[in-house]
């Protein structure tokens, strides 16, 4: 099978690790991410502030250096959690979540436009259902998300004849290890089991497998699909 | 493990013709539906003789007669075929010809052209929708278009086809299709049978060169699709990976509804 190279955002924990483990089996990967977590020798780590203009642009430019394309590029860099939950319309608590849920997408563009030439590449952004149902998600969150979201449609429009692809995955409540769900769940399990009773038709959590298969088919199966948001959430936004 | 069938109306048209060989590429049993028997019987023939080994049940029928469904249904459940996929695929034929310059459809043609694209659609998944979700799997694809999300652009055909209208049913018919495909997907989900709809933008089908340059300059990738575009995406939709998908309209246009 062609090896290919995968770029994977925010890989160091939850989905975005979870990617990771699963694509080091089969590609050469590389993670952009503050905290350095790898697995095997697959797995190339950059330590980078993707929040930052700079250190985005320059861990793309070291990463040139090791290789000339990159086929496939995974952006999960984001957060749920604010600085302040006590006041939810605060200015920096709102900016924070633009930082890490709309400009880390933003700032790796840019640079990845600036340093590989708008070269060929298939990119695939995790966004969320918070960008669109409101759910008890933080505002700061869901604006951001959902800013995300149409960023990543003009993107498409506007960069299909580079044939770059952009498209969007919006998973609904996920359970990993560690993560938000998983801390609910562990404190009071009865409510999150009513949670996913009531509010999700098919009656789950999503798995990251399920996410896992999205990329796969968008990566390796389909060639006609940009701008596209492919919503995994057994029906709760419906 | 008993043999998972596939069921496909409008089996013998353009895509689902494409759609059979591709689900008994994938080992699916086949039942196929087409009012047409000549060219349902010439794409039982070419099947045959590809996968020799194919299970493969024919039926010449009007899915919009509810009596016929019934009796399909029946057929099949005697032979104790588990049907697990429906691909609603069947709708008229809405390609633009030179001859058609009328704005409005009589209420006859109206009428038959929801009656298949949309009533029949509506009817196979009363009866095997109902059959999947008593048996609690199961997986229905209503195939749509980009006109399920958009307008058609009349002046692509205007000039193209000599004052062609896309008429207003097949708008009606996909955006039913999408209302229908949600419904579906929550009515059934307590049972895990899911309901999603793929549409495709312009596919490569005889088009006249003027349409097929406009077509393209407006569509952000540059090209038609190809009948192949859509395989793969409905081979996912149809095997387990995409379980907890449902409800979902999946456009394959190369960026045309992006707007």
């Amino acid at each position: 099978m062609f090896k290919k190279n995968i770029l994977i955002s925010g890989g160091s924990s939850g989905l975005g690790f979870e990617i990771v483990k699963y694509f080091s089996k089969l590609h050469n990967i590389y993670v952009f991410s503050r905290k350095k977590r790898t697995l095997n020798s697959n797995i190339n780590f950059f330590s980078v502030d993707l929040s930052d203009e700079h250190s985005s642009l320059n861990a793309f430019e070291v990463l040139k250096k090791k290789i000339s394309k990159i086929d496939l590029i995974v952006c999960c860099a984001g957060n749920s959690k604010g600085i302040n939950k006590n006041n939810i319309l605060n200015k920096k608590n709102l900016i924070s979540f633009f930082n890490s849920n709309l400009f880390t997408f933003t700032n790796l563009i840019n640079s990845y436009l600036k340093v590989f030439k708008k070269k060929k590449t298939n990119i695939i952004v995790i966004s969320s259902i918070a960008s669109k149902k409101i759910i008890d998600a933080p505002i700061g969150y869901s604006l951001a998300k959902n800013n995300l979201d149409f960023i990543v449609r003009i993107l498409a429009k506007k960069f299909a004849s580079n044939k770059i692809k952009f498209n969007i995955i919006s998973p609904g409540n996920i359970l990993i290890k560690n993560n938000n769900w998983f801390k609910k769940f562990k404190k009071n399990s009865k409510y999150v089991k009513n949670y996913i009773k009531n509010n999700v038709p098919l009656n789950s959590f999503v798995q990251p497998k399920e996410i896992i298969n999205i990329i796969r088919l968008l990566s390796d199966e389909t060639q006609n699909i940009t701008g596209g948001d492919f919503v995994v959430d057994g029906g709760q936004t419906l | 493990m008993k043999k998972k069938y596939a069921i496909i109306t409008g089996a013998a048209g353009f895509l689902g013709s494409v759609f059979s060989k591709e689900l008994a590429l994938n080992n699916f049993g086949l039942i196929l539906i087409d009012i047409n028997k000549n060219k349902l019987i010439n794409l039982k023939r070419k099947l045959l003789k590809i996968y020799n080994s194919l299970s493969l049940e024919v039926f010449v029928a009007d899915i919009t007669n509810e009596n016929v469904i019934n009796k399909i249904l029946d057929n099949l459940k005697k032979k104790k075929i588990i049907v697990s996929v429906l691909i609603n695929n069947a709708a008229i034929d809405a390609k633009p010809k030179k001859n058609k310059n009328e704005k409005y459809l009589s209420k006859k043609e109206w009428e038959h052209e929801i009656d298949v694209g949309l009533t029949g659609s509506y009817l196979m998944t009363k009866f095997f929708g109902e059959h999947m979700f008593k048996q609690k799997f199961g997986k229905i694809i209503n195939i749509g278009s980009d006109l399920s999300v958009i307008s058609p652009n009349q002046s692509l055909y205007k000039s193209s086809y000599n004052n062609y209208y896309k008429p207003a049913s097949y708008s009606a018919i996909k955006h039913g299709l999408l209302g229908l495909t949600r419904y579906f997907a929550t009515l059934y989900a307590s049972n895990n049978v899911t309901c999603n709809m793929i549409s495709p933008g312009a596919i490569y089908n005889d088009q006249s060169n003027i349409l097929i340059k406009k077509i393209k300059s407006i569509t952000p990738m540059g090209r038609l699709g190809s009948v192949e575009d859509l395989l793969g995406l409905l081979i996912f939709l149809v095997n387990e990976r995409s379980n907890f998908i449902t409800g979902q309209n999946i456009l394959v246009d190369g960026g045309r509804t992006v707007i």
